[in-house]
């Protein structure tokens, strides 16, 4: 978009007035509970915990192909 | 601070399981189908290649009119796939599996814009697709119709990357752009909700983590940052002084505790999300890693690279 240096940073500025307003929690909060959402979820993750080799849809299949 | 007690990770081995080869040019984008084992990837050379990662063969091929196909996504109904670059627009292709049709013959030209496509997305319908541009803006479009139903001005230069947050939390997306922002934005209204200017260069890549409560940036700074939605700013930065060159494509893995992110040096790097290490570095790719997208599932991720290949 061509703008000029002026209309950009009106652009700018409206949109921090209008942001300065939204409502915002404490980090302390927030924080903890990304934790805990990884924590709860960390057990179903198989790139964290690993797949046993006979569940791996990408395991490498020895033997002949058939083509 | 908040996970100074949680248990660190311990060494981690990932190997590349499959190995993608058929592009005559640089990999610039991929995305997984929902099935978990299709791909659809875009290269410079204007080729769009539809892969069973499984087998590594090649569904579905369509050359573009333009080089350069920035962008690519598959439809979640993984009947069609989107994918533009240079040419300006995102065009819609129907897979069939009739090996007497055309997939050229059946392309549906949906989004303009009046500089380069950077990055497409479908919505949580085959009927509606995001798009950013060079031109400096995103929009969503009706695919049927290809009529504009909302664009989405703020970004003061090229938007270079965009995400859709996890449809539980709500319509929105973020977006992140060349003037080094971070973007978030209401789809409905058009309206930007949030926006961060934290990185010190272009944003190549934003991931909402997967709970939609966050989201991961990777940029030309050289540094990969998550920020917190609920408390409006940033709360972690992924770096070592020994990672100098930037980080064009970042995702999560399943719970969240992991960061991948491809780099311009061409490794992949591996983040412990709480803990702000790196758990794992990945070496394999023999020019820069430009795209990369965890599974659906979460069990493997793909990444693509000016090597021309792809990797699971």
């Amino acid at each position: 978009q061509d703008m000029t240096e002026k209309e950009l940073l009106k652009m700018e500025l409206d949109q921090l007035k209008r942001e300065v307003k939204n409502e915002r929690q404490m980090v302390s909060k927030t924080g903890k509970e990304i934790k805990e959402y990884i924590e709860s979820m960390a057990g179903e993750d198989p790139l964290l915990k690993g797949v046993p080799e006979d569940k791996n849809p990408f395991k490498e299949k020895g033997g002949c192909t058939i083509s | 601070q908040v996970a100074e007690r949680v248990e660190a990770l311990g060494q981690f081995v990932m190997k590349t399981r499959r190995t993608l080869k058929g592009h005559g040019n640089k990999v610039l984008c991929m995305d997984w189908c929902k099935d978990k084992r299709r791909i659809v990837s875009s290269s410079q050379d204007g080729k769009v290649i539809v892969w069973d990662s499984f087998t590594t063969n090649k569904e579905h091929a369509v050359t573009m009119p333009c080089t350069w196909v920035m962008a690519c996504a598959y439809a979640p109904s993984g009947c069609a796939i989107a994918c533009g670059g240079l040419d300006n627009k995102c065009s819609v292709y129907p897979l069939t599996f009739d090996k007497n049709e055309n997939m050229a013959a059946k392309k549906k030209s949906v989004a303009m814009h009046t500089n380069y496509l950077s990055a497409c997305s479908f919505t949580n319908s085959d009927m509606q697709i995001l798009t950013a541009s060079g031109d400096g803006t995103c929009a969503l479009w009706d695919v049927e119709s290809g009529q504009l139903l909302q664009s989405f001005h703020g970004h003061g230069a090229d938007v270079l990357c965009l995400d859709l947050a996890p449809s539980e939390t709500g319509n929105t997306f973020v977006s992140g752009g060349c003037d080094k922002k971070a973007m978030v934005w209401d789809m409905r209204s058009g309206q930007c909700i949030q926006s961060f200017e934290t990185h010190d260069s272009d944003i190549n890549s934003v991931r909402y983590y997967p709970s939609g409560d966050a989201f991961a940036s990777g940029s030309d700074d050289a540094t990969c940052r998550l920020y917190d939605l609920r408390a409006d700013r940033e709360v972690a930065i992924y770096s070592k002084e020994s990672i100098i060159f930037g980080a064009s494509s970042v995702d999560f893995s399943l719970s969240g505790r992991l960061l991948f992110a491809g780099y311009n040096d061409y490794t992949i790097n591996v983040w412990d999300v709480l803990k702000g290490s790196r758990v794992s570095i990945l070496f394999g790719h023999e020019n820069r890693v430009s795209t990369l997208r965890v599974s659906p599932d979460g069990t493997a991720f793909c990444s693509g690279s000016w090597d021309h290949t792809l990797r699971v």
